[in-house]
């Protein structure tokens, strides 16, 4: 009996320190002007692993690098707009400042 | 100084998988293939008191960087996507990797960059630009409309 009571105690110390820290944690809050929410990612660039490479482009479309799969330039969002001349009609190029503005 | 896009490409040359994520929620993986931004600037003869870098696009957008941040983590102005030239819908010659930073930060079709020596100057020159950081929450200023002066987008 004795035995028992010595592991109650024993462990009570560690069980309120750590009550005390889940409290702690979980009413201290980030400064607002240094709140993070986690961007969104793939695990892809939790560190970067740049390799030394040719700049000349193979320009046959990657499916994967370094061992993780590529989404193709055709399955990726993108929010360029083709810009087209006004009076002609005629596409002069690409722009996201259009997209931005429909928003 | 002005460089042409055969002498961009003359430039140590770098790959690396990261992933884009737009404000909005979608993004994607992809091989990025280009220079790094401060190996560009190195041969500017930058300054020693440099401190913040803005990437001006052909479209009139532009965003800007820590020199520091871009330094950090050795970010590349990429010339080519998935082992491909960026098709100029997708931002030729240059799209801005700003790995870890929201999709605006991302600038497409840039070629022109400015370099400060105190970014509280441009703070001073441009009072309606959007000064959160990229990686703030979603809910406190990185939606779209929150944008006080579209085309801008200073942290």
């Amino acid at each position: 009996m004795e035995y028992i009571v010595f592991t109650a105690m024993h462990y009570i110390p560690s069980a309120i320190s750590t009550l005390l820290v889940i409290f702690l944690a979980t009413r201290v809050r980030p400064h607002r002007g240094l709140a993070r929410t986690p961007l969104p990612a793939s695990g892809l660039d939790a560190f970067a692993l740049q390799e030394n490479v040719s700049a000349a482009m193979p320009e046959v479309e990657a499916q994967e690098y370094q061992g993780k799969r590529l989404i193709p330039l055709n399955e990726q969002g993108n929010n360029a707009i083709e810009v087209r001349n006004t009076s002609t009609g005629a596409p002069i190029g690409f722009s996201s400042r259009a997209w931005w503005k429909e928003k | 100084m002005s460089l042409n896009y055969e002498e961009l490409l003359g430039l140590p040359a770098y790959a690396e998988a990261a992933y884009m994520p737009c404000v909005e929620g979608w993004g994607f993986d992809a091989k990025w293939t280009g220079f790094r931004v401060e190996d560009l600037l190195n041969l500017s003869g930058l300054k020693s008191d440099s401190t913040y870098i803005v990437f001006h696009s052909q479209d009139g957008y532009s965003t800007g960087l820590d020199l520091d941040y871009l330094r950090d983590n050795d970010i590349l102005l990429a010339y080519g996507i998935n082992d491909l030239t960026l098709p100029p819908e997708r931002g030729f010659p240059l799209q801005l990797v700003a790995r870890s930073r929201y999709g605006y930060k991302w600038g497409k079709w840039i070629t022109r960059i400015e370099v400060y020596v105190n970014k509280k100057v441009i703070v001073k020159i441009d009072p309606g630009g959007y000064r959160r950081s990229s990686s703030g929450s979603r809910g406190t200023g990185v939606l779209p409309g929150s944008f006080r002066d579209e085309g801008f987008s200073w942290p």
